[in-house]
């Protein structure tokens, strides 16, 4: 676990020294430079089982747009994003949908779940209605706050498909702006 | 009240070590601490709506044009439709378009809209749905980040539907009106 530094404190009769002031440069760099963020993308596509939540692998490796990461902890082509900074982070994400377009009716929904769905700890939702009467993909897009502690709370993208018929829906991939994603970055730590 | 330019940003920044009896300057002062802290509480951001109905043709990807910004500290926003980046960095934020209600063809087909970056050379994020049985107001949303754009890099929202008829986005009111947030959280 990475710990963020704190501000130097001037006591009375404190003057100008060289520890404080490199103090105040170094949270400075670590807003600046040091960051954690990340940022993946699903490079393949994924079966979606029906009428059940999926959890979905994400990919950082060269060649994927926007790929980064700093500050957390994960394997490539794995769903599991774990941060090594404790603090409160914004996240960003988008859960993308295959079309089958044979006149299915129902509900798709992505999600970003902290610590695995059998914690319940939902970190941000979205759900929508969906009609397949024409070819074509859609997806949907979400944001939300979350605390992690730094050493073993961890963040996975979801997606859900819950159709009229019994069919199973793929995971967009065929357009870069189509793929599910998920952005993540440190915004402060805590308060205690 | 005009929008206030970021402070000075030098890149690539290299914080300053102090050392033992050294006696800093009013100059080494302002830009390691004055400055610098500055620039955390007004890092370079933009957001802009849209202020007039743009009609948005069938079956094509139109540019989303805006008529007027919120904040724009570091003159990302051309007066149209382009927000382009003077400080490299990742950015993050989101956009929306917002079609107008009772339209012909308004309830069939499908709609997307897209942010596209002149880095990537594509579209990135995106934000697409069926339309409803029933024309009426309907706002699409789309986050992004963290993106990494460089100096002179430009990203833009693009639309497309495909009903069969163009339709027009909604600008009569701020809550109906497309716009457009990025905001710089650090360093490329």
């Amino acid at each position: 676990m990475t710990t963020v530094t704190l501000p130097a404190t001037w006591a009375d009769g404190d003057g100008i020294n060289e520890a404080k002031l490199n103090a105040v440069s170094a949270l400075q760099t670590w807003y600046f430079g040091n960051r954690p963020m990340y940022h993946g993308t699903a490079n393949n596509n994924y079966t979606l089982t029906n009428n059940a939540w999926t959890v979905i692998p994400l990919c950082t490796a060269s060649g994927v747009i926007n790929g980064i990461k700093r500050g957390f902890t994960h394997t490539e082509y794995t769903s599991a994003i774990t941060a090594t900074v404790p603090g409160w982070y914004d996240f960003v994400f988008q859960g993308g949908f295959q079309a089958v377009a044979n006149g299915l009716t129902g509900i798709r929904g992505v999600a970003v779940v902290k610590n695995g769905m059998t914690s319940g700890e939902w970190a941000g939702v979205r759900l929508g209605p969906y009609n397949d009467s024409a070819t074509g993909c859609c997806t949907y897009s979400g944001g939300g706050t979350v605390w992690l502690n730094g050493t073993t709370d961890y963040v996975e993208l979801w997606q859900y498909s819950g159709s009229s018929g019994a069919t199973d829906i793929h995971t967009a991939y065929t357009n870069p702006y189509q793929k599910p994603q998920l952005g993540i970055w440190w915004i402060g730590r805590d308060q205690t | 009240m005009s929008n206030p330019a970021p402070p000075r940003w030098v890149e690539p920044y290299a914080p300053h070590a102090w050392t033992d009896k050294e006696i800093p300057d009013y100059d080494t002062l302002n830009l390691y601490l004055r400055d610098y802290s500055d620039y955390l509480l007004q890092p370079p951001m933009c957001k802009v709506h849209a202020t007039t109905v743009q009609a948005i043709s069938n079956a094509y990807w139109w540019q989303v044009n805006f008529g007027a910004e919120d904040f724009d500290n570091d003159s990302m926003w051309d007066q149209s439709g382009i927000i382009t980046i003077h400080t490299a960095g990742y950015y993050v934020g989101n956009a929306s378009i917002c079609y107008a209600t009772g339209q012909t063809g308004g309830g069939t087909g499908y709609r997307w809209q897209t942010l596209y970056s002149s880095r990537d050379g594509g579209d990135i994020a995106s934000s697409g749905e069926w339309a409803e049985t029933s024309g009426y107001t309907k706002r699409l949303g789309v986050v992004f980040g963290p993106i990494r754009l460089d100096k002179g890099n430009y990203i833009l929202l693009r639309a497309y539907q495909n009903s069969g008829y163009a339709l027009n986005t909604n600008a009569t009111d701020l809550e109906f009106a497309s716009d457009f947030y990025c905001k710089w959280i650090g360093p490329a």
